[in-house]
């Protein structure tokens, strides 16, 4: 029998070498609990990874949509907190909440989400486009993928040329609406393209339309005014685009009342949860009891609670979202028709806004739109005050009063309720979250 | 990943190889038969025995540690001659030659002097066996734990080390039981990762957490209101201060190279008790006290508001209306703690085992607990040159962590006043009954801490040691809200309609370190006056966390408290994080005439959390040391200089980056439709490596007049690659913050330590000892990031953790009204014109880490019996943001708002409106300067006469007090508190509570 000394002369050796001679320089990092992105970014996850990437744009595209709503004029701030005031004041500082991501609902942000949304959807589109149709799992087609990312990814530069006065991209320049717009524009190509390809007729739709309003954004870039001389070729193009959009088309943001705080629906939870003094938001003061013709706009329809918020504002509760969980249009055929309307009635043609005017307004139950006697201007008046009406807390508002230079209401300089002055902000500034670390873009 | 080097791992394996192959026989070293060494340690003065002085058998691993009355047996030792070594800290060495005969006993009876310098102790390095004292080129402050413990009555590891180690910093973070410290050694130098040191128990690397605790529900419904600063456990507590033997603090990069990668904050090497052989011996400990929140009266400001009907200032009394309520809002808790110790063994078996329960109240309801430990240490030695330790160590612990710093009792009454809460009874929230009846936070712990040494030593001339080791840790913390009565729901109202119905977070946690330590030490005398010691080791170190959080809101009725019985659950997480370290060094030490040594080592680690990109870091270090004090030309002034060593050292070690912040991840994120997707998670940097500290230290020890022992030493740090946690530029796709190695630190400052023996008379003596360590820190370079921060900030060409706010430039004052108007703030850090305050940046006010600390003791001994004991700690030079002040200024109820005339110009300008709007805090950073008188103790040696019919050898009754008398300049409750464990802010924050407690000791 061995005795302990000679088993441990046996044994210490052993341990030292086995410490000694193990390759110190291989020691991988363990982690089971998240997912390392080298595991995820392979063809076989390709489904996945569109999802997630449409996922994102979608937590971005409810908080833009309250962002926007309280920087424009659709919502006003009900709340007494000072980052809060910020958005309705039109005084959003450079490291204001606006810059933050998809983890945020009383101070939504919008730059980080929609950027994140944006080079979700541009990663998985470069990743596809490297990969064959034959790494794909059974069942998935990568150009109907492509087309989806490059859709989505479209969106996201919309909302961020609509929305911020610069944007960068890819830890890229600081570019200018007009240089966003155009990276839109190549994404909506691409998607249409792919779309096509793989009869995917929703995401061609969805294209369509992303494509439509980025023209149109294109088409005022040049001559930035409520002027009626757009560049008429980007009209044109717009309009076209649009009018191939068929009747019924939407496609919605979806949202769970019961889910993650990126998946609940924030306009609602800004201005329906805990009325009272625990609302963020109220819809502006003039949305409420829109008519035409003497009859309630239903497209509009506000409760007026009779509460008021922390700051004394009254509450005036949206009803356009019932709950956490409603969906929200971010591209639809009311959308596009406004857009061909638009152009009509740029180029002369009446007929054609009235009727759309028209259709829309059957659909809402509301009298029928009288133009006799109506200068093509009044028209034009007309068509765009159905945007606002029927593309209400849609996106839409901010991005046209700053492509027609609207007038900002309140005025500049208007007592702001919780103190100030309300400031002369038509977008969101390019945040310093970005210009700090961004080695292509000078600190502030 | 890259493949294996061979380039590097040839030496490793070849030295294995040849420890396989190269040990001689054994069983040729062994003698056939072994005698036994028995022998008596005492003071040379007094002739008392020494307890806890170290015997060894030269060239064996055998050994022994003496009694309490000094005396010690070694079994087993081979028949031969042998030298025998005694050492005791604060003792010179000495050694004597004996002759072991077969089976026979032979007496070594040691009488050591005082040692100003202890040359020959022996210090745990790394090394198998340890150093010699006089060849370790770094300071390293070794504190006595037994003796440490019996003067102060230390409830804990932390307190053990305030005050008794120069340069190492120990903050309360609030004075609830249950709570522990921070630590740092000689100061901040990592910005974004941890600064405590690293502790180990006999060798085993062990859990060190602080800021442990639970975390409040995230279920909808609102913030979890009871849980704020819940977060205040330490691990360090889990440590029964009665097992530890010493204590040793290796205090940087200098001393720290051979630990590795993670040891740039220091070591903290704590050594438990052993058992002596010789007759059993038996201990006991009852000790009883009280604990209470000190002259809250005088620390607590007044709040004040105006009577509508005289229009005169009323002041508010809370602790006086609630004790006259027959409700007095704090209490005196009881404090008591029951030890049973046995250790003795014979011949080549030794044990130590000992058992703590404690039982602690705070002072308030919700806070207390209660733990039991134990402790057993077990030593074979099967033969002179084979030793087997085996440490053991066990602890439950139920903390009931009680609430401060957010909604608490203090808070409440820290801004409210009765005329303007009415309803409340002034408090401005709710009253005291609602946290103390409704909040309980509770952190429950098991665990088991396991180590085995083997050292061996198959040759005269060389020595091996393996240590494997396993900390495991279980801990269940939860923060309950309960469901609350109809007396009490009313005042919950206020934050939701579910919030009376109560909540819970609970965070299950099982932390486990693995530890592997093996190295030998080749020692060769070169030449008669050169010698020589080879090391080389390999560590691994593998820390597993694994985390589970679950919550739930709205019980359904009173008495449910878990998370199965909420209504409304959280969602929940889980999280595994697994980390690596592999490491190997090698160290060659020179010594000349045992008096001039020089040595160098090199340390190659990886680590799993790296980067990708990144595989080994090394980690050089060189020291030398020089005893001049025993070189012949040195006769002269022996006399005054008793004995000087002179040592230098320069070294490396790292900081490893925080578990899985190189890793680029996705995490889960599926659509509200409930279609599969993910999201961007981590962006994880490939090119992450450690943090490397490097720091050069000189300084001396000297013995002067046979009575004053001084340690100096200056040092001065630059820990570069310095990980800072920069924002991301969104644009890139990931949201939040990368971590990146651009940061650049430095420290210096110098330490001192002394120890006087003032008198020494045969009945009185008087012993005085001290230090004072200077830190100054600063951020020399942050790689063009801005880090985030508002008020606690990191800014080029500051120090660490600065606090900054806006500073009042001017105002007008109306000599009249003391009307306050044009208010303007310094524009900025930059300087230039003031400016408004709203335009105002901030600006530098002061640092949050002490820039100086120390401590004086001193102890009388009358003649053999009584020991009185005291020991004032201090700390200057750094601030603490008076945030009770601020929030009673912003509530409108404190006393600069009605009496102005007794406030200056820039504090009346710092409390209007506009300026709390604005962020101006600048009268609320105050100086957290202070000094306590922290210990007090009197000490009773029971005569024999009286102890021996009852079959107790000795007996001694202790009464301390802690936290006595506190002078400082800071206006708030106590100038140590920490919100959150690590935040400069005061803010409703139980102080450190005065503290008596009287001790029973026994030995049988």
């Amino acid at each position: 029998m061995r005795t302990p000394v000679q088993l441990l002369r046996i044994a210490l050796p052993l341990v030292a070498t086995a410490l000694s001679c193990s390759d110190i320089t291989n020691l991988e990092q363990k982690d089971p609990s998240q997912i390392l992105s080298k595991d995820v970014y392979v063809p076989e996850q390709a489904a996945l990874l569109v999802n997630g990437a449409v996922g994102d744009f979608e937590c971005a595209f409810f908080r833009y949509v309250t962002a926007a709503g309280l920087l424009g004029d659709e919502l006003v701030n009900v709340i007494a907190n000072t980052a809060n005031y910020n958005y309705d004041r039109r005084t959003n500082p450079l490291t204001g909440s606006y810059a933050g991501g998809c983890n945020t609902i009383q101070q939504p942000g919008v730059y980080t989400s929609l950027s994140v949304a944006r080079a979700s959807a541009d990663t998985v589109l470069a990743r596809l486009e490297g990969w064959t149709d034959a790494q794909m799992p059974a069942g998935v087609s990568r150009t109907q993928l492509i087309g989806k990312a490059a859709a989505y990814a479209g969106y996201s530069l919309v909302l961020l040329g609509e929305g911020f006065c610069t944007a960068a991209i890819n830890v890229g320049p600081e570019l200018t609406p007009t240089q966003v717009f155009t990276e839109a524009e190549g994404r909506f190509d691409q998607a249409i393209t792919a779309a096509g390809a793989a009869g995917d007729t929703t995401t061609l739709n969805l294209a369509r339309v992303g494509r439509a309003r980025t023209l149109l954004n294109l088409a005022f870039a040049a001559t930035p005014t409520d002027s009626t001389d757009p560049d008429p070729a980007l009209l044109a193009a717009a309009a076209a685009a649009a009018a191939l959009v068929p009747a019924g088309f939407v496609v919605t943001a979806v949202a769970s009342a019961t889910g993650t705080t990126r998946q609940q629906n924030v306009v609602f939870a800004h201005t329906g949860v805990g009325i009272g003094t625990a609302n963020y938001s109220s819809v502006d003061a003039s949305f409420d009891s829109v008519k035409f013709a003497g009859v309630l706009d239903p497209r509009v329809r506000v409760i007026n609670t009779g509460q008021v918020g922390a700051n004394g504002v009254p509450i005036r509760q949206q009803t356009k979202y019932a709950n956490l969980g409603a969906a929200a249009p971010i591209a639809r055929t009311a959308e596009a028709q406004l857009i061909v309307a638009e152009a009509a009635i740029l180029t002369g043609d009446r007929g054609t806004a009235v009727n759309i005017i028209n259709a829309l307004h059957a659909a809402a139950g509301i009298p029928a739109y009288d133009s006799t006697g109506q200068t093509n201007a009044q028209v034009l008046t007309q068509v765009r005050d159905e945007r606002k009406v029927e593309l209400f807390l849609e996106s839409h508002r901010l991005g046209d009063t700053r492509r027609l230079s609207r007038d900002l209401v309140p005025p500049i300089g208007t007592p702001f309720p919780g103190g100030g002055t309300y400031g002369d902000q038509r977008c969101f500034p390019l945040p310093a979250v970005e210009r700090n670390n961004n080695p292509n873009i000078p600190d502030v | 990943m890259t493949g294996p080097r061979p380039g590097l791992l040839a030496p490793c394996c070849l030295l294995a190889i040849a420890l396989l192959v190269g040990p001689p026989d054994v069983r040729a070293q062994n003698a056939p038969a072994a005698g036994t060494v028995v022998g008596r340690v005492t003071d040379a003065r007094t002739a008392r025995g020494l307890v806890a002085a170290t015997i060894a058998v030269e060239g064996s691993p055998l050994g022994a540690t003496t009694d309490n009355d000094g005396r010690y047996r070694i079994a087993n030792v081979s028949a031969g001659d042998h030298v025998i070594r005694a050492r005791r800290l604060g003792y010179t060495a000495a050694a004597q030659s004996v002759s072991v005969a077969a089976g026979q006993e032979v007496t070594a009876d040691f009488a050591l002097q005082f040692a100003a310098v202890p040359l020959d102790a022996i210090v745990v390095t790394g090394t198998p066996g340890g150093e010699q004292w006089r060849a370790i080129g770094n300071a390293i402050s070794t504190i006595d734990a037994s003796e440490a413990l019996q003067r102060s009555a230390a409830p804990n590891l932390a307190t053990l080390l305030e005050g008794r180690a120069a340069g190492v910093i120990v903050t309360p973070g609030t004075g609830r039981v249950g709570a522990g410290p921070t630590i740092q050694i000689r100061g901040r130098s990592s910005l974004s990762l941890s600064n405590e040191p690293l502790l180990y128990v006999d060798g085993v690397r062990v859990n060190d957490a602080v800021n442990t605790g639970p975390p409040g529900s995230n279920a909808p419904g609102g913030l979890s209101l009871g849980s704020q600063n819940s977060q205040v456990a330490s691990r360090l507590n889990d440590i029964d201060p009665d097992d530890i033997d010493r204590i040793e603090v290796i205090k940087g990069p200098a001393a720290a190279t051979i630990y590795g990668t993670e040891a740039a904050r220091g070591v903290i090497q704590v050594i438990t008790k052993r058992g002596a052989a010789g007759r059993t011996q038996w201990t006991a400990k009852v000790q009883e006290g009280a604990q209470w929140f000190g002259n809250p009266d005088g620390r607590i400001p007044l709040n004040y508001a105006r009577d509508t009907a005289t229009g005169q200032p009323v002041a508010w009394h809370p602790l006086q209306q609630e004790e006259a309520r027959g409700t007095p809002i704090f209490h005196t808790g009881r404090t008591q703690s029951y030890n049973l110790g046995v250790s003795g063994g014979r011949d080549a078996l030794t044990y130590y085992v000992a058992g703590t329960f404690t039982d602690d109240d705070g002072i308030e309801p919700n806070n207390y607990g209660r733990a039991f430990s134990g402790h057993a240490n077990l030593d074979i030695a099967p033969s002179d040159k084979l030793r087997l330790s085996v440490s053991s160590h066990y602890v439950r612990d139920a903390a009931h962590l009680g609430a401060d710093g957010g909604l608490s009792p203090l808070l409440n009454m820290s801004v409210g006043h009765i005329l303007r809460f009415p309803r409340t009874r002034g408090f401005v929230f709710t009253p005291p009954e609602v946290p103390e009846q409704l909040y309980d936070n509770v952190q429950d712990i098991n665990r088991y801490t396991a180590g085995v040494t083997v050292q061996h030593r198959p040759l005269r001339w060389f020595a091996h040691r393996l240590v494997v080791g396993v900390d495991f840790t279980s801990e269940d913390s939860r923060s309950l809200e309960r469901y609350a009565p109809p007396d009490l729901r009313p005042y919950l109202a206020q934050f939701g309609s579910s919030v009376a119905d109560g909540r819970i977070g609970q965070k299950l946690r099982n932390d486990t370190y693995f530890t592997g330590d093996y190295s030998g030490t080749a020692t060769v005398q070169l030449t008669p006056t050169l010698s020589s010691a080879s090391s080389v080791g390999g560590q691994f170190t593998r820390k597993e966390f694994k985390n589970s959080f679950l919550a739930g809101n709205v019980f359904p009725a009173p008495g449910v408290e878990t998370v199965s019985g909420a209504t409304v659950t959280g969602a929940p997480s889980e999280s595994l994080l697994v980390n690596t370290t592999i490491g190997v060094y090698a160290q060659q030490r020179f010594g000349w005439n045992d008096r001039l040594f020089v040595t160098g080592a090199v340390r190659v680690d990886n680590n799993s959390a790296f980067g990708d990109n990144f595989d080994l870091v090394t980690y050089p270090k060189v020291s030398a040391t020089w005893v001049p004090s025993e070189e012949p030309f040195w006769s002269g002034v022996s006399h005054v200089v008793n004995t000087l060593k002179l040592r230098s050292a320069f070294g490396q070690s790292g900081e490893q980056p925080n578990i899985g912040s190189a890793l680029r991840t996705v995490v889960n994120a599926p659509r509200a439709n409930g279609t599969p997707g993910v999201t961007t998670g981590n962006y994880g940097n490939p090119d992450l490596k450690p943090e490397r500290g490097s720091e050069l230290e000189v300084g001396f020890e000297a013995g002067l007049f046979d009575r004053l022992a001084l340690d100096f030493t200056y040092f001065t740090k630059r820990t570069k690659d310095a990980i800072l946690s920069r924002d991301l530029p969104p644009s890139g796709g990931f949201s939040g913050t990368q971590y990146v190695n651009i940061g650049e630190t430095s420290n210096h400052g110098v330490e001192l330590q002394a120890r006087l023996q003032a008198l020494v008379r045969e009945n009185f003596s008087w012993e005085i000892s001290g230090s004072v360590s200077t830190n100054t820190d600063g951020i020399e370079d942050l790689g063009g990031a801005t880090l985030s921060g508002t008020t606690v900030k990191n800014v080029q060409g500051y120090p660490i953790n600065g606090l900054w706010t806006k500073r009042i430039a001017s105002a007008d004052r109306d000599a009249t009204t003391n009307a306050i108007t044009n208010i303007l703030c310094v524009a900025g850090p930059g300087g230039g014109a003031p400016v408004p305050c709203s335009q105002a940046l901030a600006v530098f006010i002061g640092t949050s880490t002490p820039k100086v600390i120390g401590s004086v003791a001193n102890t009388l001994t009358l003649g053999r019996r009584v020991t009185l004991y005291g020991l004032v700690d201090f700390k200057r030079g750094h601030k603490i943001l008076n945030a009770n002040d601020a929030n009673r200024c912003a509530f409108g109820v404190c006393e600069a708002q009605f009496f102005p005339e007794k406030y200056s110009t820039a504090y009346l300008a710092a409390i209007q409106p506009s300026s709390i709007s604005a962020g101006v805090l600048e009268p609320f950073i105050q100086d957290a300067s202070f000094v306590k008188l922290r210990e007090v103790s009197l000490t009773y040696n029971l005569p024999e006469r009286w102890l021996g019919r009852a079959g107790v050898s000795g007996a001694s009754v202790t009464l301390a007090g802690r936290n006595l008398v506190t002078w400082s300049p800071y206006n708030g409750i106590d100038p140590e508190v920490q919100y959150q464990g690590t935040t400069p802010q005061d803010q409703a924050l139980t102080p450190a509570l005065t503290q008596f407690v009287a001790t029973l000791n026994l030995r049988f």
